[in-house]
């Protein structure tokens, strides 16, 4: 996914910024859903962490999670993240309960609980 | 900005004019890859709709789209035509009636629109991949660029940097009529469409070029200028200047300084030549988050200039590891539309550029960077690669000598020394504090932590951010449009809740942001902890209010940012 550096834009600029780039790589996310998902994060400034970009793949879940299936074609690019990077445990954690909820275990957890 | 708008909005009109003819119709097409016929579905007729809105000229399409029952894409292609004769109507344009007149060039255009048409299914075939695609056949001028868009009714002066189309994105995105690329079709419209290359891989339409090409110096310049840079009304650039001011709170001086370097920049750069030194070459420092890149973002994003941005840690001298520094004027060239004239306007911005200060590792290489740097800045002319690909192998001239360049620096350690040195001279505390910004950094101070004195010798324009203090920061919250606050309303309101916030909460925010000691940047991180606190009540909760008050703030803050406080 395209992350562009938004550090300059209005909130309502990098929404619809973020939105696109969001529909550009998933184009099966509503531009509902991806407008929330973008009013979800912070401004992505000139270097992306990997931070940036589970959180954005987090939210995109998050505001997907009445649907399981698209949660998870969202997740197997979260997993892959988190194989090809070293990342504290909160995003570890979360991706276990992640995958519980996909198996009907639980809600879709909240990341404020981690 | 009014007459690109103008212009975006009567495409739209037409386009949905378009679709709404075509929407519950039939339509079929034999321009598949197997020659099967192939009935188009409603987001190939929403493509479909784009792409004749730019392209008709014949208003007989419209009545044709009404009144036929049975629309076969082969028969609507033939309404798609350059009218030639209303292209001789156009004043002081002889070359172009006289290309016209070639019958080839015009058979050459509709081949060209069918073979898009044909690759691609009509999917995605909007007006931008057409322009694209014809770039390829040294179209890309700016003259031929406003022509045909004129030709198309989409009036915009600075088409090569697509501004009409992010508006019409907005405008999409707006009305939820949206046609996202995948990535994969995004690389794909890239590169020159398979069906302009023949099997010998040589470009089919290149023995057409010569008919096509005319020299960069007869070039208008005004075509090249963003709109309000020429004639006595510069009204409108003060309305950018206004717009963006509101924006960047705390930094107003640095702002209209930078604004209207860059503005004299783009000026000189109508004439054919400027005096040594009257270019501006502007070094820019400040504090992490102070805004630096955002500032020189947005003023060449607003003013429609080619911009290019690099960290200079990425470049080496030709020979050693790393990329070389003419890189960017071909990053810059692409941004332009491909268009050279335009690049050599633009602006390239140099970030981080203290770290080439020589210290104890990588001497020689900082040194070699530097007298790289130096020819770079005084205005040389370089010999730049900007084929894309194999097939397409083209290397053209690059004259630096107008360009603008932006080099930024954080000189966190100096500028700690020079306010330090402050301090010991006697100031009160509360002077201090109001003092600390009035430090100016000189050529000496640059040159004393190891840039070469030639090299600082080319900046002639010293402009600096400063930190944000307290105020600054609730001002931030409460006035500017980069607020974070906007976006957590905007997310509490889309879930059906309020937010409300006590006076004090916005104290209480700045103050955590102060202590993080990032800047306006750490504005977003105390909103970003507020907004994970607050997620499951507002997801899931039944309260219809969010409520922020101090107490809360001080709360959610004090364990994530008292590990770091301001030292």
């Amino acid at each position: 996914m395209i992350y562009e550096y938004n550090g300059n834009l209005e909130e309502n600029e990098r929404i619809n910024q973020v939105t696109n780039e969001i529909t550009s790589k998933y184009s099966f996310i509503s531009i509902d859903n991806a407008i929330k998902a973008s009013t979800l994060e912070g401004k992505i400034d000139k270097e992306v962490t990997l931070t940036d970009k589970l959180n954005r793949l987090y939210n995109i879940m998050l505001v997907s999670s009445n649907n399981r299936d698209i949660v998870m074609l969202i997740f197997k690019d979260y997993l892959d993240l988190l194989k090809n990077n070293n990342i504290d445990n909160k995003y570890y954690y979360l991706s276990q309960s992640i995958n519980e909820y996909l198996y009907n275990y639980s809600d879709f957890p909240i990341i404020s609980e981690f | 900005m009014k007459h690109d708008y103008e212009g975006c909005i009567n495409y739209i009109q037409r386009v949905m004019d378009i679709y709404v003819a075509i929407k519950d119709k039939e339509i079929k097409s034999t321009y598949t890859s197997q020659k099967i016929p192939y009935t188009l579905n409603n987001q190939n007729k929403i493509a479909m709709a784009f792409f004749l809105g730019g392209f008709f000229t014949n208003s007989k399409i419209k009545d044709y789209l009404y009144e036929a029952d049975d629309i076969n894409l082969n028969r609507l292609m033939s309404f798609v035509h350059l009218g030639q004769d209303e292209l001789k109507k156009l004043p002081n344009d002889g070359d172009y009636n006289l290309i016209y007149e070639q019958s080839n060039i015009k058979n050459m255009f509709r081949e060209i629109m069918i073979n898009i048409s044909y690759n691609y299914r009509a999917l995605h075939v909007c007006p931008e991949l057409l322009f694209f695609s014809l770039s390829f056949t040294n179209f890309s001028e700016a003259n031929f660029y406003n022509l045909l868009a004129q030709k198309c009714g989409l009036k915009c002066s600075t088409f090569s940097n697509h501004s009409i189309f992010r508006k019409l994105e907005d405008y999409l995105l707006k009305n939820k009529f949206v046609i996202p690329l995948s990535k994969q079709e995004k690389e794909k419209i890239k590169g020159i469409p398979e069906m302009l290359i023949n099997n010998n891989g040589v470009n089919k339409y290149q023995k057409y070029d010569k008919y096509l090409k005319k020299p960069e110096e007869d070039l208008p310049n005004p075509e090249l200028l963003p709109v309000g840079f020429l004639g006595k009304d510069k009204s409108h650039l003060w309305q950018i200047l206004d717009d963006i001011l509101k924006k960047f709170i705390g930094q107003e001086e640095t702002v209209e300084n930078l604004f209207y370097n860059i503005v004299n920049n783009q000026q000189l750069s109508t004439l054919s030549e400027i005096a040594d030194g009257e270019r501006s070459i502007i070094f820019l420092d400040g504090p992490t988050g102070t805004g630096k890149t955002a500032i020189t973002r947005e003023i060449t994003q607003k003013l429609n200039i080619p911009f290019t941005s690099t960290s200079i840690v990425n470049y080496s001298s030709t020979g050693y590891v790393g990329g070389d520094i003419t890189d960017t004027l071909v990053d810059l060239y692409h941004k332009a539309g491909d268009n050279v004239s335009l690049a050599q306007r633009g602006i390239i911005v140099l970030d981080e550029l203290d770290k080439l200060a020589t210290g104890s590792d990588g001497l020689e290489m900082k040194k070699a960077v530097q007298q790289q740097l130096l020819d770079f800045l005084g205005g040389g002319k370089y010999i730049i690669d900007v084929g894309e690909n194999l097939f397409d192998k083209k290397k053209i001239e690059f004259d630096t000598s107008k360009l603008t360049f932006v080099c930024l620096g954080a000189l966190s350690n100096l500028r700690e020394e020079k306010q330090e040195s402050k301090r010991s001279l006697g100031f009160s505390t509360e002077v201090e504090e109001k003092d600390k910004a009035n430090y100016s950094i000189t050529p000496d101070d640059l040159i004393g932590i190891g840039l070469e004195r030639e090299l600082v010798g080319r900046f002639n324009t010293y402009l600096h951010t400063n930190d944000y203090s307290k105020e600054d920061l609730v001002r931030i919250l409460k006035e500017s449009s980069i607020s974070p606050l906007i976006g957590l309303e905007k997310w509490i309101n889309m879930n059906g809740k309020t937010l409300e916030i006590d006076e004090d909460a916005y104290d209480a925010i700045a103050e955590h942001a102060y202590n993080l000691n990032t800047g306006a940047r750490s504005l977003q991180t105390v909103v970003n902890n507020i907004r994970t606190y607050y997620m499951k009540e507002v997801l899931r909760g039944n309260s219809p209010i969010v409520h922020l008050d101090k107490d809360t703030i001080n709360r959610i803050n004090e364990n994530s940012i008292n590990r770091r406080v301001r030292g």
